[in-house]
């Protein structure tokens, strides 16, 4: 009887309690900050990005692109460079060279979606270092699709690389795959690399870099493009290849790269 | 960070025990001399960021009213990472314990010392990493408030039952609540339930 009476008053207090929390809270249950969750609307973006980018391809030959990195958790920086690049109608798409989160947390990933989600324009990314910490590889392919993978536009290849080597468990990366792909097999007019971390920077020892420029070389490269140091640099390092790093949203700057029939040319915007 | 919070946790605990001194209001009467490792009470945890759930050991560390307790998160399917495993430490405070009947209620609050383990989990980086080129990211500190409802159970081993509700968030994401004008603070808020059964 006592028992009953006691189940009856607990039960009663258990649903008047969660009655009384959960709408009023809407506050969702998290397992860790690790886990792997990435909502819908946030999932095989670069797929979904490569069919808008196919929408606007035909009809010109010329094109510009908006590149940026290195966000982390700027996020206030960040959607002001969005609202930047929002007013810019003579940009085609934008190109994000990694590091799209401090510790790759799934929170992270979310604001960083939802602030690319108010871009009006396509938008392709690379993995950063900081992307890989914990389970952000998991979290990123989830989100995005492949770490490395190509695409075309208005005859130009764009080679998307994940060359980060410290996260990757001290690996170098796949620069078999990278090889194979830097050729310029379609008769485009430009091979453009996209990897986050140039190869002068600290993850590359010098057999790495030098690696890395030999097949730049072979394959006749002139962009390649980075983030990762912070700080912007555009210039021919090594002589060849003309390399463009855009430092940090927090810098308050993006670039544009224009690409004509048989040239291109690089600016930097304050936004 | 962890030496500042030793001191802190040391701190307040003196200053509680000279505080609440004179405070009789036990959640039970435990007059059997036990020792040391026994546990006062067991909790069943869902959620709060220790795993799908978590099962851990109650420690009395200063009176009934500040309770350390030790929980293991399991690894799960719901998150797709398999190798996801956390302890936590976790440190609760009851602030007010009301009675109503053969109930006590009790706003409580608390920080949590949760080590998670996945991929590229670090406390101390590898050695190809420079020094410092991360700040640590297995060890997080997470904050939270809830309330409890307790009951006395008619039985030898076990005594007393209570059911809890938390709501907490995590240093990372304080930090950008307080950083930045974009992450509002009602994003960074997660709830759990859970079960403690006293000995």
């Amino acid at each position: 009887m006592q028992q009953r009476e006691f189940v009856k008053k607990l039960v009663l207090f258990g649903i008047l309690t969660l009655i009384c929390l959960l709408p009023a809270c809407n506050i969702p249950f998290e397992y860790s900050p690790y886990d792997i969750i990435v909502e819908k609307e946030f999932q095989n973006l670069t797929a979904k990005n490569l069919t808008k980018l196919k929408a606007i391809e035909a009809g010109k030959s010329s094109f510009k692109i908006a590149l940026i990195s290195d966000t982390h958790t700027f996020y206030d920086e960040f959607q002001e460079a969005v609202e930047a690049i929002n007013t810019r109608d003579d940009i085609d798409f934008v190109i994000h060279a990694g590091d799209l989160t401090l510790s790759a947390l799934h929170k992270e990933f979310t604001w960083f979606n939802e602030i690319m989600g108010t871009l009006n324009k396509p938008f392709l990314t690379v993995i950063g270092n900081h992307d890989l910490l914990s389970n952000g590889k998991a979290i990123y392919e989830k989100s995005f699709g492949p770490n490395n993978y190509t695409f075309t536009f208005r005859g130009c290849k764009f080679v998307m690389f994940d060359n980060n080597i410290w996260e990757n468990k001290n690996n170098d990366p796949d620069f078999e795959w990278f090889k194979t792909n830097l050729k310029n097999d379609g008769d485009y007019r430009f091979v453009i690399p996209v990897s986050h971390i140039p190869p002068w920077a600290d993850q590359y020892n010098y057999g790495n870099e030098h690696v890395f420029n030999e097949m730049m070389a072979e394959n006749n490269i002139q962009l390649s493009l980075h983030g990762h140091t912070h700080s912007f640099y555009h210039g021919k390092r090594y002589d060849q290849v003309d390399y463009l790093v855009i430092g940090d949203i927090a810098d308050k700057a993006y670039a544009i790269i224009t690409i004509e029939e048989d040239s291109y040319s690089i600016e930097q915007v304050s936004f | 960070m962890i030496k500042k919070f030793t001191y802190s946790i040391l701190i307040f605990t003196l200053l509680s025990t000279i505080t609440k001194g004179a405070e009789n209001l036990k959640i039970k009467n435990d007059s059997i001399q036990r020792k040391w490792y026994v546990p006062q009470a067991a909790k069943i945890q869902h959620a709060g960021n220790i795993g799908f759930m978590s099962l851990g050991a109650t420690y009395y560390l200063v009176d009934d009213w500040y309770q350390l307790s030790i929980m293991y998160g399991m690894a799960t399917d719901h998150t797709e990472a398999k190798t996801l495993n956390t302890l936590a430490l976790k440190n609760t405070f009851l602030i007010k314990k009301f009675h109503y009947n053969d109930f006590v209620l009790s706003p409580l609050a608390g920080l949590s010392i949760n080590f998670g383990s996945t991929h590229n989990t670090y406390r101390k980086l590898p050695d190809y990493f420079p020094d410092k080129y991360y700040f640590q990211n297995k060890i997080h500190f997470a904050p939270f408030v809830g309330g409890m409802i307790y009951h006395p159970l008619p039985f030898k081993t076990i005594k007393g039952i209570d059911f809890y509700s938390e709501v907490a968030t995590m240093d990372n994401y304080l930090l950008e609540a307080i950083r930045t004008d974009y992450v509002k603070f009602d994003d960074i808020w997660n709830i759990s339930l859970g079960l403690t059964l006293y000995f």
